[in-house]
């Protein structure tokens, strides 16, 4: 089993939880992910490892609010508490070395995962440049931790209530306007960001990685659930990736992926109180 | 507590009476759900017999002395004997027999297609065609009926004293089960690990409960860990442990990570949502129990009208599912015709019955989608069979104008699965073919890799859970020779009485592995390979070259001689018979190895190795035999009064091997010389490899009979099974079939002749 040792809220809908996965925590490279259930009749979810310490065997998971399982998660779990299984670290680790230059930016949520490539793309020798977007002021999280590991941070705001106004891709846009030199953009977040960030950074020939995170059930490349044309080739995320190069991802037809179980996800939300009570019955 | 079995109210043998079979009557077909209600439900479609039926089919069985159905059995369970247990009410017992060639009964019973292995070979089928014993049903009775009121536990079975030897085993399917029960029986500690959430491997995930019940698959898997091994779960290797890590800690590793990667047919509008692959679709409904969904947290589609391509097992284990989520319309696409579909009869027409739909001789060319990027319609095209291709079966030809629509909001591609490239891509120096399925040596399941053995799926691509099974067994053979022998007591070679043999051995090692043996069956292979080149190129007997050069560098082959040395020193005064009561190990290895010029009689059975390099005189065994019996042996006369195991005359040159009941596969192996005399049935691939000699085998010799035979001759009396001559080059094989079907033939070169029911063919 694995227990729950630590928890808390990040921002509204926000959860950052360290779970005890000794194996997991041990040989996690920045860019891996993790499945986890629930319990036993739960789902199968793919989550990006934001952190981890091999001496205390803990890793850090940052997720959203979102779907039926996250939801479950953040309200029914805590600490002390065990998940009934997590696996990993699973996908490619992102590709490491001395680039020179490295802008790695991270929209929303995506801000957790790209807190360990920050980390591993410095100790490599390269200058690192983040860019943090997020909606609002009071959404904001980690923004310490990701300073700590670059070399230099911008942060926005949709709103402007606190850095620079605007999205990711403002700061991005106005980072190649100064003609700072860029070696390599990785970016992590929101697909929408991901595409804006994409259409942006092709024109300029620079390249650029986005980490995909679509629908999985084994994460192990059993499936073909996570498949994604890239470069008029499929891939599978769990295996192949989750790191492709954002020019060659086919984004509509990720988009529409990501949205096959929107109906039955929605069928599930409503359904569950019932039968969520019912489960709890049987259980007892 | 169940009640007690009264025999005689099942109409079964009593205590001291004599079993009259009724050989004459038809065999009892089993109970099943009817169609329209089992689509509505997961539950089990065949009931499976009740106590009464189960020994009314047991009475008919013969018990032959010289059974077929145990040669043609890939693990060769003991069938006559667990089928008179049942016959005689003794039905724990009839497991137990079961078990000690099989560690999942239950679910083989179940999954195993017995209509064209047991029951084909069945001798009732000679006198009341298609009635051959219901083998399959009564194994699946025996074992449920153990399951349930037996006393199931490993604790009882017997097991070798630990060893201290510790065998690492990566994946929990059918293979690796298998591997890790008969390993921890053997006295080894096994772990083995598994990536997904529960064990069981493509038990879980691939086979639907309404044909496999998940509770007979983990109880099944609770007997295996009872028996002591540890499951981890949650344990992607590669990844969650590296490879290296493992390497470290085991002796030996056994890789049995099956085939769980999909194959797509590339073709356009693939990626449209409502197109799985066979894998993700059966993964949702049977691991994640996607039907109980929304209680279940795993959704799947619902279909409407639902499209299978393919039609394996997996094809109609699919459509079946689509039905039972509600399909009004559920087909299965298929390129080629009926006689070719590789499924179950049992499963298509359980399918049929159901309301499946078959639409044959009809590929998709491309999915249509609507405006969300949800398929909505299938284009394909209808074709035509044309030539044979190298699977024997006729190559289907598209036609040119005949495309049509097939409306659909489902999609499953069943095309087959190959196995997942993580662990050799973590582990260098892993031999493959086509990147991911692991080359391994066909008799010791060795791979490229030192101490690493591979076997199921992850060396053949998807097959059946059986042959799985029988390759798990198999390599837990191979891997306990390699692990056990450097633990044991064997010959000290400071002791100058045993250094004079071990001096001996190794000398006729060297020559075992030099010249003249290596040299000139290198020169045989080469000129095989020549004439192949003519005919076909053939990667496997590329491979088969590189095969005999690296036999020199095989690390288990000393290692596996050491055994038989020990057991020839016990005996080394050479008496004239051994009553082998006085010996602790019954099954002593190497008796009579080594024999010049002496007459022996082994009063009893005898282990493996049994007159290996005899060079002169007379051995007879009363009794039974293990395997590599006459391995390597010169000349002199084997007779074996019972039956022998596998690769009865490994590598022989010269010499007489009689046996007069069965002997199991491989008989005949890389023999260059020599006689070898099968007074009943032989099981497969007999004569693979061989470049000399004469083998003759008086009934029935079942599948692969001369597979890759290079020379010598092989002559068989009764009947024969699937693909005879398989990529045989040379020599001779004459059958005479008894039967008027005509085998498959699959021979590139020799000369192969059959002469069925009198007519004579090739």
């Amino acid at each position: 089993m694995y227990e729950i040792t630590g928890k808390k809220s990040l921002a509204t809908g926000v959860v950052e939880m360290k779970v005890y996965a000794p194996r997991v925590a041990r040989h996690h490279k920045p860019g891996q992910f993790l499945m986890v259930m629930n319990d036993e009749d739960g789902e199968r979810i793919p989550l990006t490892i934001a952190d981890s310490n091999a001496e205390s065997g803990e890793v850090t998971i940052v997720f959203l609010e979102v779907g039926r399982t996250t939801i479950e998660l953040a309200t029914k779990f805590n600490v002390g508490d065990s998940l009934f299984a997590v696996v990993g670290p699973l996908g490619t680790p992102t590709h490491i070395e001395n680039f020179g230059t490295v802008v790695v930016v991270g929209g929303g949520l995506g801000v957790a995962p790209i807190y360990p490539i920050c980390k591993g793309l410095k100790e490599a020798g390269n200058k690192v440049v983040s860019i943090v977007g997020y909606r609002r002021k009071d959404l904001m999280f980690w923004e310490d931790r990701i300073e700590s590991a670059s070399s230099e941070m911008i942060v926005t705001t949709d709103d402007g209530s606190f850095g620079m106004k605007g999205f990711v891709t403002t700061a991005l846009e106005k980072l190649h306007d100064e003609g700072r030199k860029i070696d390599r953009i990785i970016a992590i977040g929101p697909p929408v960001m991901m595409r804006a960030v994409s259409q942006l950074t092709e024109p300029w020939k620079i390249s650029t990685w986005v980490s995909l995170n679509t629908i999985m059930v084994d994460g192990t490349g059993m499936c073909g659930g996570c498949r994604v044309e890239v470069g008029d080739e499929t891939r599978f995320v769990c295996v192949d990736g989750p790191d492709f190069d954002a020019h060659k991802v086919n984004w509509d037809e990720m988009f529409k992926r990501m949205k096959v179980y929107t109906e039955e996800e929605r069928r599930a939300l409503h359904a569950d109180e019932p039968c969520r009570l019912e489960f709890q019955a049987l259980k007892k | 507590m169940h009640e007690a079995i009264d025999i005689e109210k099942l109409g079964g043998v009593k205590e001291g009476e004599r079993k009259k079979p009724r050989s004459k009557e038809a065999r009892h077909e089993i109970a099943c759900q009817p169609a329209d209600e089992r689509i509505h439900n997961y539950n089990e479609v065949a009931l499976g017999y009740n106590p009464e039926i189960a020994v009314s089919e047991a009475m008919r069985c013969l018990e032959c002395p010289k059974p077929r159905c145990v040669v043609a059995c890939p693990v060769h369970i003991d069938i006559p004997s667990f089928i008179g247990k049942v016959s005689r009410g003794k039905f724990e017992e009839a497991a137990e027999d079961i078990r000690q060639y099989n560690n999942l009964p239950a679910i083989c019973g179940r999954v195993c297609p017995q209509e064209n292995l047991c029951e084909a070979a069945c001798i009732i089928n000679d006198t009341n065609e298609g009635n051959p014993i219901a083998i399959g049903r009564l194994e699946r009775f025996s074992a449920d009926w153990q399951l349930l009121h037996g006393n199931h536990s490993g604790s009882e079975v017997h097991k070798r004293p630990a060893t201290g030897c510790k065998v690492a085993v990566i994946g929990t399917g059918p293979s690796g089960l298998s591997c890790a029960a008969d390993l921890a029986k053997m006295g080894h500690s096994v772990d083995m690990y598994e990536a997904l959430h529960k064990p069981g491997g493509v038990l879980m995930y691939g086979i639907p409960e309404f044909r496999l019940p998940k509770e007979i698959v983990q109880k099944e898997i609770s007997f295996v860990k009872s028996l002591g091994v540890n499951i981890e779960l949650n344990c992607v290797v590669g990844r969650t442990i590296p490879v290296e890590e493992i390497m470290e800690t085991y002796d030996a590793v056994y890789v049995a990570t099956g085939a769980g990667f999909p194959n797509m047919m590339k073709i356009p509008g693939e990626n449209l949502n409502g197109i799985y692959s066979a894998n993700e679709f059966l993964t949702r409904v049977n691991l994640m129990r996607a039907w109980q969904h929304p209680a279940a947290g795993t959704p799947v589609r619902k279909p409407k009208k639902a499209v299978v391509v393919g039609a394996g097992f997996t094809a109609f284990d699919v459509v079946r599912i689509a039905l039972r989520l509600g399909a009004e319309e559920a087909q299965i696409v298929y390129r080629r015709s009926r006689e070719e579909m590789p499924g179950r009869g049992e499963e298509i027409e359980h399918a049929e019955e159901e309301g499946a739909k078959l639409t044959l001789l009809t590929n998709p060319v491309q999915y249509i989608g609507d405006e969300r990027g949800f398929v909505k319609a299938v284009e394909v095209q209808k074709m035509e069979l044309g030539e044979p291709d190298s699977s024997g079966r006729r190559r289907p030809v598209p036609i040119e104008g005949s495309n049509y629509i097939i409306d659909a909001d489902l999609v499953v591609v069943a095309i087959g699965q190959t196995p997942n490239v993580l662990i050799p891509s973590n582990l260098p120096g892993l031999e493959t073919r086509w990147g991911s399925i692991i080359k391994v040596n066909r008799e010791t399941y060795m791979t490229s890799v030192p101490k690493v053995f591979a076997g199921g799926d992850a060396i053949t691509g998807a097959a059946t859970v059986i042959l799985a099974t029988r390759a798990g067994r198999e390599a837990a053979r191979s891997i306990d020779a390699y692990v056990r022998i450097p633990t044991e007591a064997g010959p000290n070679p400071t002791d100058p009485a045993d250094r004079g043999f071990l001096m001996e051995v190794v000398e006729r090692f060297k020559a075992y592995l030099e010249e003249p043996f290596a040299e000139s069956l290198m020169k045989d292979f080469e000129s095989a390979l020549k004439h192949l080149e003519e005919v076909d190129a053939s990667p496997s007997m590329q491979d088969l070259v590189t095969d005999m050069a690296g036999l020199r560098e095989n690390p288990s082959f000393p290692r596996k001689a050491g055994l038989f040395l020990s057991a020839y020193l016990k005996i080394a005064a050479r008496p004239e018979s051994i009553d082998l009561e006085s010996f602790e190990d019954t099954r002593l290895e190497g008796l009579g190895a080594c024999m010049d010029k002496a007459d022996l009689t082994v009063k009893g059975d005898a282990g493996n190795y049994t007159g290996a390099f005899m060079l002169s005189g007379t051995l007879t065994v009363e009794g039974d035999v293990g395997d590599y019996t006459g391995f390597s042996m010169e000349g002199g006369t084997l007779h074996v009064k019972g039956l022998s195991e596998s690769h009865t005359g490994h590598s022989m040159s010269g010499g007489r091997i009689v046996v007069d009941r069965n002997a199991h596969d491989f008989t005949g192996n890389r023999m260059t010389g020599g006689y070898i005399r099968i007074r009943a049935n032989a099981g497969y691939s007999t004569g693979y490899r061989m470049v000399g000699g004469f083998i003759e085998v008086r009934d029935l010799a079942w599948d692969l009979a001369g597979e890759e035979m290079i020379g010598g001759r092989i002559q068989i009396g009764g009947h024969v099974g699937h693909d005879l001559g398989y990529s045989m080059v040379g020599g001779e094989l004459a059958v005479n079939e008894k039967n008027s079907e005509t085998p498959r033939v699959r021979a590139k070169g020799g000369q192969l002749t059959v002469v069925a029911r009198g007519k004579k063919r090739r």
